[in-house]
């Protein structure tokens, strides 16, 4: 209490705030933390440098960065784009844009808004975190594409703040310090908050309005951007909503346990057989772990997955996709961060 | 009817291959192209890399196209590029041309190339782990340009499989990286000029270019209309500085400034070839052309020195004390800087006294004057020329403060020396700095500089030096209050 005593008297009379705990992240020990999290999926860094090397003497793969990945092909080529989901790790994410201008080629990088590294919220004020600056200055220099890596919906539910104006905010951000950002890229699934972050976008809506699916959706900022407005030219998963999904198979996907990119049912699901989207591209080619990719194909109605090969198979069977097709590789950079 | 010749205008990016380019293109009877494309900023890498397929043919389609394509019966066709360094013997041997290789201290190229980066483009090896201190002209345009568009960068050289660079290439600064920029594209360039007929090409220093040296590159070139008066214009309005392309001054010191990691770092990396190119002599790396002219001229007399010396008295007092302690059983000195010897011949009546100093005058002086037969006088510039003769203790007294090399000056101490080494530095105490300060002053001809402890210390016990003990003596001055003061016991030689 003041010594007036006021304060006091005056919260009671006010409306109360949710009372809303979490534990204190302490990014002093952050980087301790990204290490214990991840230390059994982390790969070396030389692990990512093989992956480039390998592309770079591919004549006929074609890098490109994600904004550029549907655009018109040469038949002899097989386009292919690198994105880099940042999810926990900047450092490593740095270190490969840095790679990749060594060796001249592109690269996508999306900064999580969301993510503790990022900022934080402090009494509802979104704090970024001062190093943030430096590192996308150090990301111009060093070439790469940029983009956000959007979590409207976790901004929603995780901190109870306006999430489209939160990536609003953050884009205008980037841009003003100098990104070019043309694309955004959802992070997280439908399974964790009921609709894909990208549903944020008008023309991204995967389920129809009008119809009663997940309740959750209903508190969800669906649809209330523009994309064309934003400036945005695309999104970077390259899904494509389906005209008539089938809205069992929606439910039965989504509140199915084990929602994880280390699923094999799941994956398959969701890069082969995903009942809400389709992609745009022909193949995707994730990095889930300790030299564990998985590759989903979907060319000339054929669809295979490969789950859990190793890099060597890995760009073996990217090396003979075939040309004119278009391959998305994932990789989060916090998987090539050890040393 | 035969074409003349064509050249091609060939050095590393900014040793002046854009000033020449527009002075050769002021000839009545030729053109010079600036830059010309395609320019194969992707090739050259790849050449080097070993990943281009069919060099002949990526040079026919390009610029061997381009050439006899702009080839006049009566006019001397020339073009510049900073990317033809692996391709010099083919173009010869498909076009017969000249060539006109440039040159330029790799100090001033680091230095351009800094700027360019920080001031302008903010794209020069983009990889660095430091992104620079850019400006917002520099951050924008690095913004606007993606990696995989930039050729320019693509170009430079990075290190191949099984060089030992390699291995720390990711964290090296990017002065060091232009460093290895300037030796290896001046190493391409020197490798393929030694396989043509010297009467293929000539060599150019822009470090210190005279129109007179371009007239006769004209010449060599079969050019007509060179003017040399308006050559010099040209060249004193530095063309493609940073200043005649955006006003701004120079930001980035010039290597005179540079500290001791800074000139390290350069060296390490581009020494080899700093030497090969004569821009620096084993033992005098870093002494500028004319360091030491002032002293060499400048009659201060004895009352000049008398006043230094008394100036810092208690210093002098301390060092003579030190020296003449029984304990440290010195019986002859030598003393690198004398000036005139005040204050130390008589001090070291008793003992063998070598005085070394730079200036002719100086030691002319002190042979008139100084008669004391134990005692000689030297002249010497003693960081880099052997002794013939070692001494107890050698000592430096305010010298190693305009020295050109600190740590060399104490490496030439040491071998000197057969006991103690004793320096003191007026400069004042700087136990802050992990590296020594230099600082040039053309108006000189001498640094100025703030000396490590820290560093000295790790060059003196590199040395083989033992009880090293760098400590603060009080100079009796109120500006500045204390000096440093270095004593070392010299490694034991049998």
């Amino acid at each position: 209490m003041d010594q007036s005593g006021t304060t006091d008297r005056r919260r009671t009379t006010e409306a109360r705030r949710e009372y809303v705990a979490c534990n204190g992240r302490d990014f002093v020990n952050y980087w301790q933390q990204v290490d214990e999290c991840y230390v059994d999926r982390m790969n070396a860094f030389g692990y990512y440098t093989e992956l480039v090397d390998a592309l770079r003497v591919t004549s006929r793969i074609e890098v490109r960065p994600l904004r550029q990945l549907l655009d018109p092909t040469s038949d002899r080529k097989h386009v292919v784009g690198l994105r880099h989901d940042i999810d926990a790790d900047p450092l490593t994410a740095l270190r490969c844009a840095r790679y990749l201008a060594r060796v001249g080629l592109p690269g996508s990088f999306y900064l999580l808004h969301s993510a503790p590294y990022y900022g934080d919220f402090h009494d509802g004020v979104f704090v970024r975190n001062p190093e943030v600056p430096r590192w996308l200055r150090a990301m111009l220099v060093a070439g790469c594409e940029i983009g956000i890596h959007n979590d409207v919906m976790g901004i929603e539910t995780q901190f109870g703040v306006d999430g489209p104006t939160s990536l609003v905010t953050e884009l205008a951000w980037l841009r003003a310090h100098g990104a070019d950002v043309r694309g955004t890229v959802a992070h997280n699934s439908f399974s964790l908050y009921g609709a894909e972050n990208y549903e944020v976008f008008r023309d991204r809506v995967l389920l129809p309005t009008d119809v009663a699916f997940d309740e959750r959706r209903a508190a969800l900022p669906i649809g209330r951007l523009d994309e064309a407005e934003l400036n945005l030219r695309y999104e970077g998963t390259f899904a494509s909503p389906r005209s008539n999904p089938d809205l069992d198979a929606v439910r039965a996907f989504v509140e199915a346990p084990g929602a994880s990119v280390r699923s094999d049912t799941w994956m398959r699901t969701y890069l082969l057989d995903n009942p809400y989207c389709e992609w745009k591209v022909d193949s995707q080619l994730w990095l889930t772990g300790r030299d564990e990719w998985v590759l989903a194909s979907r060319i000339d109605q054929r669809a295979t997955l490969e789950f859990g090969i190793d890099l060597g198979r890995a760009i073996d069977r990217l090396r003979a996709l075939p040309e004119g097709s278009r391959t998305l590789i994932v990789v989060h950079p916090v998987y090539v961060r050890g040393s | 009817m035969s074409h003349r010749k064509p050249y091609f205008v060939v050095s590393c990016a900014r040793s002046g291959s854009t000033s020449l380019t527009k002075i050769l293109d002021s000839a009545t009877n030729g053109d010079c192209v600036l830059e010309p494309q395609p320019n194969l900023n992707r090739e050259t890498r790849d050449m080097r890399e070993g990943r281009l397929a069919d060099p002949d043919g990526t040079l026919e389609s390009s610029v061997v196209k381009r050439v006899l394509t702009a080839q006049r019966p009566d006019r001397v066709y020339g073009e510049k590029n900073v990317t033809y360094g692996p391709f010099l013997d083919r173009l010869h041997r498909r076009l017969d041309p000249r060539f006109v290789y440039i040159r330029r201290d790799g100090r001033d190229v680091v230095r351009s190339l800094m700027d360019w980066h920080e001031r302008m483009f903010g794209t020069i090896y983009r990889e660095c782990s430091d992104p620079g201190d850019l400006s917002p002209r520099a951050l924008q345009s690095a913004g606007a340009l993606p990696v995989h568009e930039d050729t320019s960068d693509y170009s430079r050289p990075r290190p191949l499989p099984g060089e030992a660079i390699a291995l720390e290439w990711e964290d090296l600064s990017r002065e060091e990286m232009c460093a290895y920029y300037w030796a290896t594209a001046n190493r391409i360039y020197r490798d393929q000029l030694a396989r043509l007929p010297a009467d293929a090409w000539v060599e150019i220093d822009y470090t210190r270019a005279s129109a007179d040296e371009i007239v006769e590159i004209g010449t060599f070139l079969g050019l007509e209309g060179l003017d040399r008066d308006a050559i010099a214009e040209m060249l004193d309005r530095r063309i493609n500085s940073i200043g005649d392309r955006i006003g701004e001054d120079d930001r980035y010191p010039h290597w005179g400034q540079w500290d001791s990691g800074r000139r390290d770092r350069f060296w390490r990396i581009a020494g080899p070839m700093m030497l090969e190119l004569g821009y620096a002599r084993e033992g005098r790396e870093w002494c500028p052309p004319h360091y030491g002219r002032w002293w060499k001229n400048h009659d201060g007399g004895l009352d000049w020195y008398e006043w230094m010396f008394e100036g810092r008295e208690p210093v002098h007092r301390d060092l003579i004390a030190w020296a003449t302690a029984p304990a440290n059983r010195v019986e002859s000195v030598v003393d690198f800087g004398c000036g005139l010897e005040v204050g130390y011949t008589d001090a070291f009546a008793e003992k063998r006294y070598v005085g070394i100093d730079i200036s002719h005058r100086n030691v002319d002086w002190c042979r008139r004057n100084r008669k004391n037969p134990k005692h000689a006088h030297w002249c010497a510039d003693f960081v880099e020329e052997p002794l013939p003769e070692k001494f107890d203790l050698v000592f430096s007294s305010g010298t190693i403060d305009n020295t050109y090399d600190i740590d060399a000056c104490l490496r030439a101490m040491v071998r000197a020396s057969k006991k103690w080494i004793h320096v003191t530095c007026y400069r004042g105490w700087f136990p802050e700095l992990d590296e020594h300060r230099y600082s040039y002053a053309p108006q000189h001809d001498c640094f100025y500089n703030d000396l490590s402890p820290k560093r000295a210390a790790r060059t003196l016990r590199e040395a083989g030096c033992t009880d090293v003990r760098i400590d603060r003596v009080a100079s009796g001055k109120d500006d500045i209050p204390f000096e440093t003061r270095i004593i070392a016991r010299v490694p034991h030689r049998s």
